[in-house]
């Protein structure tokens, strides 16, 4: 099984003109799907073969479920249930490497044993503790595989990023939550003394995500705009983290205005920014460049910049730290 | 402040009656000789605040820093154990580590020598809705990734490889010209 479950011809590379490629996530639904939309998460793909062009969202790709469930994807890291795998520690606190099969994975903890969220293959491990008296006591403790093409995060982890700022017991702030994939792995490495605040204003991501929530109670699923941070201040408190994937073209101030409102001084922030969101006429590295200055404009000081090539095209993660004091108004 | 001239003034009254005693008698008596009214009446005002014994003043000990407990990995990755290096998953990172070798079409980062510090075997759950081409039958599951490895393998092609180079490398030699000459005898006989 290739790479990531990267089964599925993922439409050319180059040809808009096909299925999405790489430009929606919804495209990636398999042979059987009709195509996505071209907003970042717009149509749903990988149904039966009836459901043709997904419906771009008006609001450019808010809308809209995360893909298929898993339509005839490979699944997890290209491995097939009932392999055994290694699971070691990642750089990263509270993530963790699967190696075994073709393909080495990436995985967090799950901190709800026994349940997938959106159909990602699991790692279970039985850990054998020896009580005092001999006797033996056998935990079920279980990985889940997280996907980089599916989550941008994971995506900018596996690409090597020097910092993801957040650990277990963090509390991180998720703008762009979705469907709330991605959550849940957040979810599960910020463990359960941290807090994940998942911010989605799409009633139809929200539900999915709130119902994703409900099995863990340190994720507080937010349906609101992002842009109005005053609706939900009563339920954020100061969080160490903000990661944002709202692919709007005023992204950078959603951020500086979530900031202002939530981070702590010293706080980590993640960007991903989808070149074709902001401005789909300029050069993407043009894009970055720009989006960076308005970070720095807002008192977010940039350390470092990535792209997310191998799993998303034309996107970049950049990463930075708040600091209030340089905060303009 | 308070304590430390008690303290203070407390061992010079009791030098002092130590004095006393020994020119009084020649002999040392503790406590036990009557002191003069004013020495009694300044001790018993000294002590009435601290009814419980006096304790010993000494040096702190300093105590050894603790050593982080290496038995797992720590908080940051939950407490994943230290990985117990049996023979067996020394074995299996083996085999990881020449995964190029089984595997050549697919290219991966090599891997270090020596397995990980902390480390887990577990084994991959298919999702339920998951297709029947996600999983294992019974019989491909094994108990360790060299049985999977060893069952897995597809030897055709090493096959084919070596029976190219030999063909190649045996042309021509001594082996070829024998066995060319044997069937030049047959054809004869």
């Amino acid at each position: 099984m290739p790479p990531f479950g990267r089964g599925a011809p993922r439409g050319g590379a180059g040809g808009r003109g096909g299925r999405g490629g790489f430009g929606d996530r919804g495209g990636r639904g398999g042979a059987r799907g009709g195509r996505g939309g071209f907003g970042d998460r717009g149509g749903r793909g990988g149904f039966g073969g009836g459901r043709g062009r997904g419906v771009g969202k008006p609001m450019g790709g808010r809308g809209g479920g995360r893909g298929g469930a898993r339509g005839g994807r490979g699944g997890g890291a290209g491995q097939r249930g009932g392999a055994k795998v290694i699971v070691e520690p990642h750089r990263h606190p509270g993530v963790f490497v699967v190696r075994g099969g073709k393909e080495d994975g990436i995985a967090t903890r799950n901190i709800t044993p026994g349940e997938s969220v959106y159909g990602e293959k699991r790692v279970s491990v039985d850990e054998v503790q020896t009580n005092e008296d001999g006797s033996q006591t056998t935990t079920k403790v279980e990985y889940r595989t997280w996907n980089p093409f599916r989550s941008k995060l994971c995506a900018a982890i596996a690409g090597g990023a020097d910092d993801i700022y957040m650990k277990p017991g963090s509390r991180v702030l998720y703008l762009g939550g979705a469907s709330g994939t991605s959550v849940s792995h957040v979810a599960d490495l910020v463990g359960p003394t941290g807090f994940v605040y998942a911010v989605e204003f799409s009633s139809r991501s929200g539900r999915d995500l709130v119902s994703m929530a409900s099995k863990r109670t340190n994720v507080v699923p937010i349906v609101e705009d992002a842009r109005q941070p005053a609706r939900y201040r009563m339920v954020v408190p100061m969080v160490d983290v903000i990661f944002a994937d709202v692919a709007q073209p005023d992204q950078a101030r959603i951020v500086a205005m979530n900031a202002n409102w939530f981070l702590k001084a010293g706080g980590g922030v993640l960007i991903s920014i989808k070149a074709n969101c902001i401005d789909s006429t300029a050069p993407a590295a043009e894009v970055f460049a720009a989006e960076v200055q308005k970070m720095r404009a807002d008192g977010i000081k940039p350390k470092f910049q990535l792209t997310l090539e191998p799993f998303e095209r034309d996107h970049c993660l950049v990463a930075g730290i708040f600091n209030r004091t340089q905060k303009s108004a | 402040m308070t304590s430390l001239a008690d303290i203070d003034l407390d061992g010079l009254l009791r030098k002092a009656e130590a004095r006393f005693s020994t020119t009084s008698d020649g002999q040392q008596t503790d406590n036990k000789l009557p002191l003069s009214g004013s020495l009694t009446s300044v001790l018993s005002r000294s002590q009435t605040p601290h009814e419980a014994p006096r304790e010993a003043l000494s040096v702190r000990q300093i105590q050894p820093t603790k050593t982080p407990n290496e038995d797992t990995a720590g908080k940051n990755w939950f407490h994943l154990p230290k990985a117990d290096a049996t023979s067996e998953l020394k074995r299996d990172w083996q085999i990881l580590r020449m995964r190029n070798v089984l595997d050549p079409k697919q290219q991966r980062k090599a891997l270090r020598p020596e397995i990980p510090k902390y480390a887990q075997v577990g084994e991959i759950v298919a999702g339920p809705t998951d297709f029947y081409s996600a999983r294992m039958t019974r019989k491909e599951r094994k108990r360790n990734l060299l049985q999977e490895a060893l069952d897995s393998r597809d030897e055709s092609k090493m096959r084919h490889k070596y029976a190219n180079i030999q063909q190649e490398k045996t042309s021509g030699k001594k082996g070829s010209y024998r066995k060319f000459v044997s069937h030049r005898k047959k054809f004869k006989g």
